[in-house]
């Protein structure tokens, strides 16, 4: 059966489907994105994994138009919210969908913030750009904002510069302005990747509270797979600009089924704090073998195929499909299971 | 009795003057306050802690890339901390530090074979021995021997990697210490383990570090909190502080509901370090004695080490 058709029955807020991001460079075409598919469920927290190139921030920076055109080319494909294709959508029409329906978190929360505007301004900026308020009104929106994200003083701090804000202080700035609207839609790009653990779980636990508070559905792109194992529902592994597979948070982690899904868990060490256990009956970390594609010129057969312990002459030659394998556990690969 | 350590830090400590303010004291930043462990041969320690804990300024202590402001290093017996320049070259040569970017610290002009070959020719090794050892070093590393005519940036980060544990190893040393090596790639680290060197491993991904030491020291602005075996540190952890930093892991493997102790509020200035145990703002046992006292790292028993009121009965 085809996987990507079956979504009708499902409250999604954003389907994307089949959307291909090309970049041209000076030797050819760069297909940074390769026909992707998938849905973000109401109320759900999707995440996407891979490695660095494998696309996924590209796809959620195409989302809100944010890659400029050229290099980028969108060269086939839709990304439908509340139904309708926002690839359509013109410059004025994305506007109103930025920061108010759709919102997005960086890595980096210093090079995202302004450093010469307060942190106040800039939480209540897309609130003053789309509901026009006033400036009292904006001041004490910022202000509840950054109450509800947990910041102290948030009176006082209103007024201060990101250079004043902790690491950890900045990345709950970005939270509260991104969801100073009441976005339908949060997309976080690697949101805790530049924080220290300690930091890092007090930003998820506040993520997933505000959730729930304001029932967003959140992307959330990644390569730390703990982190989405322990915030998603649902998740989709990337690799080479496609989706490879898609299954259940619990389900990818006990039954991964893509060979580059099970390489990617069992070259990355697990922490393990069951007491008793000991460091010398622990498996060695298995490397994946190879390199990452360059992505140039037309691929042939599956992307994975070179690095794969399990390709046959039929991946090299042929690419293959998305299979659901029950569950709604989908995967590309001929050589896992039978379909 | 247990035989000599290989290294032996005495209450290192590293003050970093800060600019002084118009008739005010000077300040500085306390990065490392007081540590003391020690690494035995053929023995990997790692350090972890968060940002601003003062795990790399340890380790550049160590290699005396930056001068103590007090306390010691022994290396193999001698105390090395004041030594002249001359008279330390030939304990430089047996240790050897990896950096945290791997392509960073690789001369991009220099091509692979002579980046490797380096410390080599600086310690006199003749032209026609250093060609063969690099070779050997190549073939260790898993890169092949074609790859030497290669510049840096014509490999994979994790190719570069190798390329600075070559180049560590080039020498023959008797310890590396690894300064935030990129994670993941630990895996080449662990085949050298056989050559007889000792590792200090100073990283903040757990998970890595728990991969791959013997013995852990968890730091905490600028101090010791605990440190001893691996699998008891890991799996039983006594100090709140470590107790918090391994809980706040990620994992994978979720065992229901998640017993997540979060931390409040962030890492104090080390400008300024609260009094008493530096961690007591943030702990969620402190008491009246945590404000006031520092607690002192004590043995409780095995070597396992911990500076905490609670368990100093």
């Amino acid at each position: 059966m085809d996987a990507l058709t079956n979504s009708a029955a499902r409250d999604a807020i954003v389907e994307i489907n089949d959307l291909k991001v090309w970049f041209a460079s000076r030797d050819g075409i760069v297909r940074a994105v390769d026909g992707i598919s998938f849905d973000l469920l109401r109320g759900e927290t999707l995440g996407i994994v891979g490695e660095s190139g494998c696309g996924k921030s590209v796809t959620a920076m195409t989302m809100l138009q944010l890659i400029p055109s050229p290099p980028s080319v969108i060269a086939g494909g839709a990304i439908r919210y509340k139904g309708a294709d926002l690839l359509t959508f013109d410059e004025e029409r994305m506007r109103a969908i930025r920061g108010n329906e759709i919102s997005m978190i960086f890595q980096d929360p210093m090079t995202s913030l302004n450093p010469v505007l307060t942190v106040g301004e800039q939480i209540a900026e897309p609130a003053v750009l789309h509901r026009r308020l006033d400036k009292r009104a904006a001041r004490e929106l910022a202000v509840e904002m950054l109450q509800k994200v947990g910041i102290p003083e948030p009176r006082r701090r209103a007024d201060e510069y990101p250079h004043q804000f902790s690491g950890g202080m900045r990345q709950r700035a970005m939270i509260a302005a991104a969801l100073a609207c009441h976005p339908k839609v949060l997309i976080a790009d690697e949101p805790t990747t530049a924080l220290d653990v300690t930091i890092q779980a007090q930003i998820l636990e506040l993520m997933l509270n505000l959730k729930r508070e304001y029932g967003t559905s959140i992307i959330m792109i990644t390569h730390d797979l703990g982190v989405v194992a322990e915030t998603c529902a649902r998740v989709v592994v990337m690799y080479a600009g496609r989706k490879v597979e898609e299954a259940a948070a619990a389900e990818l982690f006990s039954t991964p089924l893509h060979p580059y899904t099970q390489g990617l868990l069992s070259a990355t060490p697990r922490l393990e704090t069951a007491p008793g256990t000991r460091r010398a009956d622990r498996p060695r970390l298995q490397e994946i073998p190879g390199m990452v594609p360059t992505l140039k010129g037309e691929p042939i057969g599956c992307s994975f195929a070179p690095r794969c312990p399990k390709a046959t002459a039929i991946c090299r030659e042929y690419a293959p499909r998305l299979e659901d394998r029950g569950n709604g556990h989908i995967v590309s690969c001929f050589n896992c299971g039978s379909a | 009795m247990a035989s000599e350590p290989l290294l032996d830090t005495r209450d290192l400590k590293k003050y970093f003057p800060l600019k002084r303010e118009l008739r005010r004291e000077r300040k500085h930043v306390r990065a490392v306050d007081g540590v003391s462990f020690t690494l035995g041969h053929r023995e990997t320690l790692g350090i972890v802690g968060e940002s601003g804990c003062g795990k790399s300024t340890t380790a550049k202590l160590i290699m005396r890339l930056i001068e103590p402001t007090a306390g010691q290093v022994w290396f193999d017996g001698v105390d090395v901390t004041t030594m002249s320049k001359r008279r330390f070259r030939p304990y430089r040569k047996r240790m050897q530090i990896l950096f945290q970017d791997p392509y960073a610290s690789l001369n991009p002009r220099m091509k692979a074979g002579a980046i490797v070959g380096e410390p080599l020719r600086n310690f006199g090794v003749p032209a026609s021995e250093s060609a063969a050892r690099v070779e050997q070093l190549f073939d260790r590393i898993g890169l092949h021997r074609d790859a030497m005519r290669k510049y840096p940036h014509e490999f994979s980060g994790g190719q570069q990697q190798r390329l600075g544990i070559a180049r560590a190893l080039a020498l023959e040393p008797d310890l590396i210490v690894c300064d935030e090596p990129v994670s993941a790639l630990d895996v080449s680290i662990q085949a050298q383990k056989d050559l007889g060197i000792s590792y200090i491993f100073v990283a903040h991904d757990l998970a890595v570090v728990q991969h791959i030491s013997d013995r852990v020291a968890v730091m905490y602005l600028g101090r010791l909190v605990e440190t001893g075996d691996g699998d008891r540190l890991f799996g039983q952890p006594l100090h709140p502080y470590t107790r918090a930093l391994l809980s706040a892991v990620p994992k994978t493997t979720s065992t229901g509901e998640s017993r997540r102790i979060v931390l409040k509020g962030d890492v104090p200035s080390p400008v300024s370090p609260p009094s008493g145990c530096h961690f007591h703002p943030r702990c969620p046992d402190a008491t009246e004695r945590c404000r006031q006292q520092a607690p002192e790292l004590r043995d409780v028993g095995e070597s396992y080490r911990v500076s905490c009121w609670l368990h100093s009965a």
